[in-house]
Parts: C-alpha cells; sequence; structure tokens
C-alpha cells in the first residue's frame, strides 16, 4: 500500500492544504506522514527553518487524533519559548477550527479561564513550556492521571535548544515523572531546524524508553549570514603601561578588554568607530538581539547606542535584560521585543540564554566569541523566522597594547570566533552531551518538586520517585542521604511524626514561589576587584575572608558590596581555595582550540570575514608562523620560564594545572584555556617534556586533585543548598579531566 | 450507657479492629477511660440544642492515642441524640480553605458523610430533605386537607416558606432558601430534573454560577470563600425540621500545619479562628465542631496553630492546668494515652466480645495478656509508636487465629506470627533497591 501522503491525512487537513493554496507537500512532510501513521518509533524531524516540519509533525499526528480520538490530552507540544509556542498556537486554531480537538497554548501568560476550561474536558493539543509543566507537576498532582493518562505523542520542539543543558534534564525528568500516570507509551518527536549530530538529539528523544528513534532530515538548508567585524580598541595609556599582558591574562574566556572605568570623555577614535558600526547595525532591521558575556558589555553598548541614536536623531528602542534588571524594566524589554510592530533591539547576556523570552528575531549580534559551538548554533537558530535568513553578527574587539610574548599577542577571540564558526560550518559538530553527571542544582528541584506535589512522601518513595530518573543515574543513595540531611539541617525539608518528608519553613518561600518553576537563573554575578583593576567575575558571593580561585590565582576576599556587586581581594599565595567556577556554563571544548590552531596554521580565508577582521587574522598567522607554533606547543619565553600552549579545552586545560599544581610545579600567568606560562628549572623544551611525562605517568585521580580544594562552587541556582563535599565530588566527576590532560601534555 | 451488644455490630467492631481502623458504630462497647472527655462533650451536646449554643473543641491526642476513636464515638453519640453529623478529614486536597476549590472539596466530603439515626453511614441529606417535606404533607393531611385538593400544594409551600424565610437574615440565606424551595417544587411537581439540581447545588457540586442560574434561577454557587456560611445555615435549617441541631467532626488537622504555603497555611488558622470566634460569640447557632489533632499540630509555633498568634492567645490558657487538674470547659481536650491499665481493661474487653460474637469460653488468663502486652512493648520503638490501634488489631488477629486453629495456644501463636510494625498501609509498592532507604 503506497498511498500519496496527502490521501492518508484527514479530510478537513487536506481541505486546508488546499484551501492555503499549497502546491505540494515538502519531502519531510511525506516523510513524516508515513512514519507517524505506520510506525510506533519515535521520530526526529531535522530541518532548515521555514521548510514546515512543525507540519510535518502536526499533520498527520492530527489524523491519527482524529482517527482514533484518545481518552485524555492526546498531544503534549512542549516548547522553549513562550513566543513559539503562540506562533504555533495560532497557526493550530486555524488548522483545528471545524474540529471536536480543543488546542490550548499553556503558560505564564494565558488566561485563567482558558486554562480551566481545557482540564476540565482534557482533550486535544496541550502548548506549554517546561516551566509550566513543573507547575503543573506539582499543583495538580491528583489530576496527572485523568490528563495525561492516554497522550499519544509529546513533541519537543527546538530540541537543540534543551540538549545539553539542566532544563534539557529537566525535560527528560518531567516526562519521566508523567510517565509513572500513563497507561500508554507516548510517542516522542523531536523537532529541530538546526542539529550538528543527529545521533545526540536521538539519543536525548530516546531516554530512557526502548522504542527506536526514526530520523527524518531534509537537505534543504535555510539561509545564513553570517559577518565578522573586527575592532582593536585603544587601552586607556596609562593603564596601558602598568597593565599591558596583565589584563590579556585576566581575558579568560572571551570577556570583552574594554576598562568600564575612568571612561575619558572624549572617546578615543577607534571607539567611536566600533560604537558607530554597531549603531549602523542594530538600525538595519526591526528585531536584534545583542548577546554579550558579561553585564558590563550590556551595559556600555546600550548607553551608547541610546547615546547616538539621540545625536543622529534616529529611533532609540534600546533595552538591556539580565538578572541586575528590575523585573518591569525586564519585562518592558521583552514586550518591546515581543511586540510585531515596533523596532526593538535588547542586550542580554549569556545566563539568558534559555528560557527568556525575547520574541522572534531578525538579527542575533554576538558581542565577542561564544563559548561553544551550540550556543552559537542556538542563537543563530533564534533569527530567521517568517522565513527570512537566520542572520548573526559577530563583533571581535581586542585590546591593543604592549604584548609580552606570542601568548598575548594572539587575538584568542577573533580566532575562537572563526573556529566556533567553521567547526559548524565544515563538519556541523556541536559539543556532545556529558554524558554520566551530576546535576546536583536539579536534584535538589526535583526532590522539592516531587516533595511539594505529593505534599508529603516517605523517604524511601522519595529516593524511588527521584533516583529512578535517568539525569540522576550517577547519583546514589548515599549522595541522597547526604542532600536530604543537610536539607533537614537548613529547614528546606522537615520530618513529620510519622517520618515523612515535607517542605520545610525555610523553604516556603523558594518552593511557593513561580520562578521555582526554572532550573535555570540569571546568577548575580559579582565583579572581583583588586585595589581598582578588575580581575573577572564569579557567580554568587563568596563569604569575607573566604579564598577563591580566579585567572590562575588565589585571592582572599577583603570586602565585598552588595550593591554593587563588587568583591574587593588581595592577592594571596598558597594551594587551597574554593574553585569558583563558570565551568558548566562556559567550559571551552578541547575541538574548540584544535580548531583555533588549524585556523591558524592555514592559509583558508573566510569569506564572512570583513576586512580589518582579515588583516588581523594574516597578522596572527605572521606571528605563529615566526614563532614556529606549527612545530612546537612550548616555546622558552627566558631562561626557566616557558610559555605552553595546551591547545585542550577548559576541563583539560584546569585538570592539567591541577596536576602541575599537584606534582609542586608552579603555573603562572595562565589565560584559560589558551596558555599558562612555567616557571621550572628545566634547560631546554625537551627536559621539561620528560618532566611533564613524568607527571602523565604518576598522575591523582581526579578526587584526590578536589580535595586540595577548599569548596567548590558552581553557579547553578541551587547550588548553594548542596553540602560542600557532594559539590566537591560532582566536581571531581564532571569537571576535572585527568585523562584528557594526560592526553594534552603527551601531545606538547 | 452501653447498649446492648448486637451479633451485627459485634462483628463489625471486630472486623474493624483487625484490619486496624476505627469501628464505625459500637464504639460505646470498648470505650476506656474516657468518662471525663465524655461527660464534658456531652455537656456540649446539651448546650446547642438547649439555647441555640455552638461548641469547638479540638480533640489533642498523639498518633494513635484514640482521638478517631474518640471522634467516632462522639459521632455516635450524638446521632443517637438526635443530632445530624458529618464528619471529614483533612489532606492536601481538603481543608479549611485553599485557592483550587480545597475547602469546597471539605464541604463536599461533610455532606456525603451527612448521617442521622436512621442513615448512620452517609448520604442522609437528601433523605432528610425527602422525610421533612412528606412530614408536611402528613400533617396538612391530618389538619384535613387533601393533596387533590388545589390548595394542597401551597399549603405545603407555605409551610416551607416559613421554615426557609427564617434563614433569610443570614449570609447567603436567601439563596439557600431558594435552593430549598425549588427542591420542594420539583418534589411536588415530581421534576426529576430539579430535584437534582438543588441537591447538587446543595452539595456544592457546580462549578459555574451562569449553570446554577440556568438550573434553579440563583445567582450564586457554592464556593471555597463561602462553604462555611452554608454549614451554618445547614445547621440552623436542620434544627428547624426537628433535629436537635449539627455537629461536624474534622479528622487530621495535621495536615493544616503541613500546608507549605505560609499564606495558604494562616489563611486556614484564620477560617479555624473564624469558627472558634463564631461558636464562642453567636455567630452560630444549634452547632458544633470537633477537631481532631495532633499536640504538635496544636503546640509547634513555627507551623502548627500556634504559629498563627490569635489562635495562640486564645487556645493556651488551657495548658495551666493541665498537668493535675483537667479544665473541661476550655476548647482543647487532651487525650492521655492510655496506661496499662486501660490497655488491660480494654483487651479484657475486647476479648469478652470475641468470645460472645464466636460463642466460646474465653481460655485466656491474665498472666497470659501480660505476656502479649509485653510482647507488643519489646518490638523496637514500641515506646514512642506503640498505640492502642496496633495493640488491638494483633490481639484481634491472635484471637481470631486462637479460634481458627483450637488446638494451637496462645503462646504459640504468639510465639510464631510475626507482627508488622508502623504503618503498614502504605499505598505506594517501594521498589526492592529503595525499600529500606532511610535518612
Amino acid at each position: 500500500m503506497r498511498a500519496n501522503p496527502f490521501d492518508r491525512l484527514a479530510p478537513f487537513i487536506q481541505e486546508y492544504i488546499y484551501r492555503n493554496q499549497w502546491e505540494r507537500l515538502h519531502d519531510i512532510q511525506g516523510e513524516a506522514i508515513r512514519a507517524v501513521l505506520d510506525s510506533n518509533d519515535h521520530i526526529l524531524i531535522s530541518s532548515g527553518t521555514a521548510t514546515g516540519k512543525t507540519e510535518a509533525a502536526l499533520l498527520p499526528i492530527i489524523t491519527d487524533l482524529n482517527n482514533n480520538p484518545p481518552a485524555s490530552i492526546g498531544v503534549l507540544y512542549i516548547g522553549p519559548l513562550k513566543a513559539l509556542i503562540n506562533d504555533q498556537f495560532e497557526r493550530l486554531v486555524d488548522l483545528l477550527e471545524d474540529t471536536d480537538i480543543p488546542v490550548q497554548s499553556w503558560h505564564g501568560d494565558v488566561a485563567q479561564a482558558k486554562k480551566t476550561r481545557f482540564l476540565r474536558r482534557a482533550r486535544g493539543i496541550l502548548q506549554i513550556t517546561p516551566e509550566s509543566l513543573e507547575a503543573m507537576l506539582i499543583n495538580r498532582q491528583g489530576e496527572l492521571k485523568r490528563l495525561f493518562h492516554d497522550t499519544r505523542y509529546i513533541i519537543i520542539d527546538e530540541i537543540h535548544a534543551f540538549m545539553n543543558s539542566d532544563r534539557g534534564r529537566q525535560v527528560i525528568c518531567q516526562l519521566e515523572r508523567l510517565a509513572r500516570y500513563q497507561q500508554i507509551r507516548s510517542r516522542r518527536i523531536g523537532l529541530s531546524a538546526t542539529i550538528g549530530e543527529p545521533q545526540l538529539a536521538m539519543r536525548f528523544l530516546r531516554g530512557n524508553t526502548k522504542a527506536a528513534v526514526r530520523l527524518i532530515s531534509s537537505k534543504r538548508t535555510s539561509a545564513v549570514e553570517i559577518g565578522l567585524a573586527y575592532f582593536p580598541l585603544l587601552a586607556d595609556s596609562d593603564q596601558v603601561k602598568r597593565e599591558a599582558g596583565r589584563d590579556d591574562i585576566l581575558d579568560e574566556a572571551g570577556k570583552k578588554k574594554k576598562k568600564r572605568k575612568n571612561q575619558p570623555k572624549r572617546k578615543p577614535a577607534d571607539e567611536a568607530k566600533y560604537y558607530e558600526h554597531f549603531h549602523k547595525m542594530t538600525q538595519r532591521v526591526p528585531k536584534t538581539l545583542i548577546f554579550a558575556n558579561a553585564r558590563a558589555d550590556t551595559e556600555d553598548i546600550i548607553v551608547n547606542m541610546r547615546r547616538l541614536s539621540e545625536r543622529k536623531r534616529q529611533p532609540s528602542f534600546y533595552h538591556v535584560h539580565h538578572g541586575s534588571i528590575s523585573a518591569p524594566l525586564r519585562e518592558a524589554a521583552e514586550a518591546a521585543m515581543k511586540d510585531r510592530g515596533q523596532p526593538a533591539c535588547a542586550a542580554a547576556t549569556i545566563t539568558l540564554e534559555l528560557g527568556i523570552d525575547l520574541g522572534l528575531l531578525d538579527q542575533v549580534i554576538q558581542v565577542n566569541s561564544t563559548h561553544s559551538v551550540s550556543s552559537f548554533v542556538q542563537r543563530l537558530g533564534r533569527s530567521g523566522r517568517r522565513g527570512g535568513p537566520s542572520r548573526m553578527f559577530f563583533y571581535s574587539t581586542e585590546r591593543t597594547g604592549k604584548k609580552r610574548h606570542l601568548g598575548e599577542e594572539l587575538p584568542w577571540n577573533l580566532l575562537q570566533t572563526i573556529a566556533i564558526i567553521q567547526l559548524y560550518a565544515e563538519e556541523k559538530w556541536i559539543e556532545p552531551p556529558e554524558i554520566s553527571q551530576m546535576p546536583l542544582s536539579l536534584l535538589y528541584h526535583q526532590t522539592m518538586s516531587v516533595i511539594k506535589s505529593h505534599s508529603e512522601i516517605s523517604p524511601p518513595q522519595l529516593a524511588q520517585r527521584v533516583l529512578t530518573l535517568s539525569p540522576f543515574k550517577a547519583i546514589t543513595q548515599d549522595h541522597f542521604r547526604a542532600l536530604l540531611r543537610r536539607l533537614l539541617e537548613i529547614d528546606h525539608l522537615e520530618e513529620t511524626e510519622s517520618g515523612s518528608l515535607i517542605i520545610g519553613l525555610a523553604a516556603e518561600r523558594i518552593v511557593n514561589n513561580y520562578r521555582f518553576y526554572a532550573v535555570f537563573e540569571d546568577n548575580t554575578e559579582y565583579r572581583v576587584r583588586e585595589k581598582s583593576r578588575e580581575i573577572g567575575t564569579i557567580s554568587g558571593p563568596p563569604k569575607p575572608e573566604d579564598t577563591i580561585r580566579l585567572a590562575g590565582y588565589i585571592w582572599r576576599v577583603l570586602r565585598i558590596y552588595e550593591e554593587q556587586k563588587v568583591i574587593e581581594v588581595q592577592r594571596v599565595s598558597g594551594q587551597s581555595a574554593t574553585f569558583w567556577s563558570g565551568m558548566n556554563n562556559i567550559a571551552i571544548h578541547t575541538r574548540i582550540l584544535q580548531k583555533i590552531r588549524q585556523v591558524l596554521l592555514s592559509q583558508e580565508r573566510y569569506a564572512y570575514l570583513q576586512e580589518p577582521a582579515r588583516q588581523r587574522l594574516k597578522a596572527a598567522r605572521e606571528a605563529a608562523q615566526s614563532s614556529r607554533l606549527s612545530e612546537e606547543s612550548i616555546l622558552p619565553l627566558a631562561p626557566n620560564r616557558f610559555l605552553i600552549f595546551p591547545w585542550c579545552g577548559t576541563r583539560q586545560f584546569e585538570a592539567q594545572l591541577a596536576l602541575l599544581d599537584h606534582a609542586g610545579f608552579q603555573a603562572a600567568r595562565s589565560c584559560v584555556p589558551y596558555y599558562y606560562e612555567l616557571e621550572r628549572k628545566a634547560q631546554t623544551v625537551a627536559a621539561l617534556k620528560q618532566e611533564l611525562a613524568a607527571i602523565c605517568r604518576d598522575a591523582p585521580t581526579a578526587m584526590a586533585v578536589s580535595e586540595r580544594i577548599s569548596a567548590v562552587r558552581f553557579p547553578q541556582k541551587y547550588d548553594r543548598y548542596i553540602p560542600s563535599d557532594l559539590l566537591r565530588e560532582a566536581f571531581a566527576h564532571d569537571v576535572i579531566d585527568i585523562p584528557g590532560a594526560i592526553e594534552s601534555i603527551k601531545g606538547l | 450507657m452501653a447498649k446492648r451488644l448486637i451479633k451485627r455490630t459485634s462483628r463489625s467492631i471486630l472486623q474493624s479492629l483487625a484490619a486496624g481502623v476505627v469501628p464505625r458504630t459500637g464504639t460505646e462497647h470498648i470505650v476506656v477511660g474516657r468518662e471525663d472527655e465524655l461527660k464534658a462533650i456531652k455537656h456540649d451536646f446539651d448546650e446547642i440544642s438547649a439555647d441555640g449554643g455552638a461548641t469547638f473543641r479540638l480533640i489533642v491526642g498523639r498518633y494513635g492515642s484514640g482521638k478517631s476513636f474518640m471522634l467516632q464515638m462522639l459521632r455516635n453519640e450524638a446521632m443517637a441524640n438526635r443530632f445530624v453529623v458529618a464528619d471529614a478529614d483533612l489532606s492536601p486536597q481538603r481543608r479549611l480553605t485553599g485557592s483550587k476549590g480545597e475547602g469546597l472539596a471539605l464541604y463536599r466530603q461533610l455532606l456525603n458523610n451527612m448521617a442521622t439515626r436512621n442513615r448512620p453511614n452517609g448520604n442522609a441529606f437528601a433523605g432528610l430533605l425527602e422525610k421533612w417535606i412528606d412530614e408536611i404533607q402528613s400533617q396538612i393531611r391530618k389538619a384535613g386537607i387533601e393533596p387533590s385538593s388545589g390548595s394542597f400544594d401551597a399549603i405545603v409551600e407555605s409551610r416551607i416558606g416559613d421554615t426557609v424565610d427564617d434563614m433569610q437574615g443570614m449570609v447567603h440565606g436567601f439563596d439557600f432558601a431558594e435552593v430549598i424551595k425549588a427542591y420542594m417544587r420539583g418534589h411536588q411537581s415530581g421534576d426529576d430534573h430539579l430535584q437534582t439540581a438543588a441537591l447538587r447545588w446543595l452539595r456544592g457540586e457546580f462549578s459555574t454560577k451562569t449553570e446554577a442560574r440556568r438550573a434553579l434561577g440563583v445567582r450564586v454557587i457554592i464556593d471555597d470563600a463561602s462553604w462555611y456560611d452554608y454549614i451554618k445555615l445547614l445547621a440552623f435549617f436542620v434544627r428547624h425540621i426537628g433535629y436537635r441541631g449539627l455537629v461536624i467532626f474534622v479528622d487530621e488537622a495535621v495536615y493544616l500545619s503541613r500546608i507549605s504555603n505560609r499564606t495558604a497555611r494562616n489563611n486556614n488558622y484564620e477560617r479555624l479562628l473564624n469558627i472558634y470566634n463564631d461558636t464562642l460569640q453567636g455567630g452560630a447557632e444549634y452547632w458544633g465542631v470537633l477537631f481532631g489533632a495532633t499536640p504538635q499540630t496544636v503546640e509547634d509555633n513555627r507551623r502548627g496553630l500556634f504559629s498563627y498568634e490569635a489562635l495562640q492567645t486564645r487556645l493556651q490558657s488551657s495548658r495551666f492546668t493541665r498537668e493535675r487538674l483537667r479544665d473541661m470547659s476550655g476548647p482543647l481536650i487532651q487525650l492521655d494515652p492510655l496506661d496499662n491499665d486501660d490497655v488491660f481493661t480494654l483487651l479484657w474487653r475486647v476479648l469478652e466480645m470475641h468470645a460472645w460474637h464466636h460463642k466460646y469460653e474465653a481460655q485466656i488468663n491474665q498472666e497470659q495478656l501480660q505476656a502479649f502486652v509485653a510482647e507488643m512493648q519489646n518490638r523496637l520503638g514500641a515506646d514512642s509508636l506503640l498505640t492502642p490501634r496496633e495493640v488491638l488489631r494483633d490481639f484481634v488477629t491472635i484471637l481470631n487465629l486462637l479460634h481458627q486453629h483450637p488446638r494451637e495456644t496462645f503462646e504459640s501463636i504468639l510465639g510464631e506470627v510475626d507482627f508488622t510494625t508502623g504503618d503498614s498501609a502504605d499505598p505506594e509498592m517501594i521498589d526492592s533497591p529503595y525499600a529500606s532507604f532511610e535518612i
């Protein structure tokens, strides 16, 4: 039976297609109709924007619902953005107008009366965000069975937005919790515009279910426009003298090299040019979203954009959007971005990548490199709705000034941007998901969520309900016990007279707030300063007298200015220090470093580079060549002093420093993950290599390394409630990559 | 007070005890050592019926100290004394008030469990209405007016009007009266739909006002905010149709303290305070409410009743006298755990009942009973966890075994049976890897 896919659709869908004058079904649509109607597999549909993949999934699914109406909500559609859900909702309402299949979008902005009406009947299609689904799991526990027992399909839209994040793992937890109330196994349908390695998305989709995943992908790619502009920014002259080079040290992972403080009234010419260019870019299309890696940058950019608009008497529609901005201002920014009639431009920080709803965009501007290919792909995917091409424009800036050696001389930021673009363009490569993790913040979240949904639960029931969720595979009962004990101690949990657990008074405010439903948070970011010099940023406040490790040094916390979010520190020597890590967010993958090396050593030309960027790359390549970087990764700087390029990712780099530290070697002036300097009384590079090889032979375990650190902090939302021993273990487990470090040392 | 025991009652008592639940009937046959409490509450009942009083009591005792038993017994007592009673357990879904219909859910449960002497097992409300209308009709017939006469219906209606119109001064009284009248009209004209709609409305089952207006012509429905007003109306109503009043029993008040939202918790305590104030200040007539609560629910000043200051000041005074002289006039009634003598008396009574029921001569002596109690107390954690409920459950199990296997001895069975401790009513199966998970 090879009926025409069109003929197999429900009559009202055929009419709809006819009425809307579609010329033909796309390939993926035909394929999806067969896959949905003729198999029981999960399905991943991957194709460019505006190629009709949503319809590809929905048309046969609705046909199936129509032929064989479920006894509960039939389709659960999970989408990452409210705007996306609203968009899909309007399309569905139109399609389902004359049918008996209700559809309801469900998120914070949808009127309660509509929700209530939909739930009473509990049929058709529910379109929801992970956060609203969490709320439903918590607050409607008694109704879940009635609502979802016969849910046939779970559609996850923009599946790449969920992968490799706590939010994605939260979705997995939710689906597995929901499955406990279901009589049938729901088929999962993943939709993705841009997927590097479909295997990863397929694995995500399959989760712990037994069914096979079928891949439907389109050869058609949507148009992408990418541009990269480079601007050297002159540093304040006397600061250049004092700090030349040092700033580069601190320029971890692409933080912009520009001082906010002591800005002269008259901006230097190059800075003026930079903002001038920037302003033109934002004025050319209606909706622009700017991503910067630090808050200060978003503020700077928007201030300058407003100033320029005023001076040129051009429309000013600029907003800042990050966690320190008050809620009303943030909401105003979101509203402006979502309002289709008005142009708008918002600048946001990295942490807002997921779940914050800024609508559908014409272009994305990235200020300095992203930390990962997946982040690049995801941001790229946010632009180019309504059939337009995906537009992403990069700015790469660099502080000019005196450089002491090749490490400081190379424009890492520019190189990294190119490497990330090339990894995706040439190989469609994306960072693989971390396999076995200890997502402790999510563990806290799901634990509290399960308890709240049951009101009260016995410890064995709780352990069973939480630890069997697949994101917690690496969590043992002992880990869990340690967490629960801690939560009892801090009154986040309370034990009842009958031995069951309820939410403790101290956690009521957390759990009852609507913010609890989200697992991500724009962390409070503190700027760390020694005197007037900024060293970097950390998430969440340490305590005075704490020691922290940042930018390759150990610092003691002297004072915390809560208002300004500034931490004043003093450099100290010593080993043990709290590891403040941005790892989970900004760990750069080894492949990116290797690609940087390749970009640096090749002669390839990239069409998206604007002229100054092209020249800067050429200069960098010449410098690399003259230092013979193609043959050597260890360069002697002075007697007993070496410059090392490990060409490995953040985790491996950190582990390498930890190994050296463990062996009593003094690595200094590191710039994670690009290079470090090493003091060693070895006469030659060859002798140093032998010493390093010896370290590798006798390497300590990750746990031993982590024990030298006094405490570990990740910037995850609920990590502050996790016992430090657990965090340390997670650090050893998830962050310190000793084998990777050894491999990189061997490659030197 | 011990009524003559009948087989049906003894069977139900023994079955309930073996299952570890409080018997629904016949509680008076096995009550031990609660004379003072009973006296005080019976006095309350008299006051309710004598001069339109109202009563509010918190029966406070540890888990298994006999709160539920006490409430059940009082319920039976009230029923026997021509009160309408209603009981319900609080739970996460049933509270005094809530934002998602939790208060209404409690109201519905109360209405479902509404019972009278003639209908002791609940669902008495419809019957109560029927009986009332029947009585009115027969009175009118006795007065010489035949149902066939044209004026009969009008007279019935006016009689009913006399009763319900009295309520119109009370909050929501007008609508309540309208619905009662609608029920009566349905009754007169044989309109089942109308009758059902009126009953559904009174049970709080209408979810929208539009629906209610279409079916009954009233503009309001019973909801979370108003259900308590209707309880008061019901009390007034049952009084006026011939009962002595309405007594409601609300067990498991511990769930109020477990609400994990401070505002929601305080809203519930505020509602509790309203009820208390109403009973004290004459805002309610012909009704009483008894709550079952654990000491912690009351005294925990972080999340218990005492965390709500207004409740604390009103309830705490009775603690003064608790140690030596018990003050039975305060709202709190503390149930002390049964002492050993009480437990023995109780076991004897059950033993006698078992023997009487199964018609055999009881063979168990004092020493054997002591051995049994000692065995129970030797269990791990028995000092804090052992409750009459468990003791009785196991005791009746042994008696049953002994009765079925006459060749066995009390000692041999006691030695063999593996009694399970703790809460065996865990509804959820736990997979073995997690079954022994402890914190």
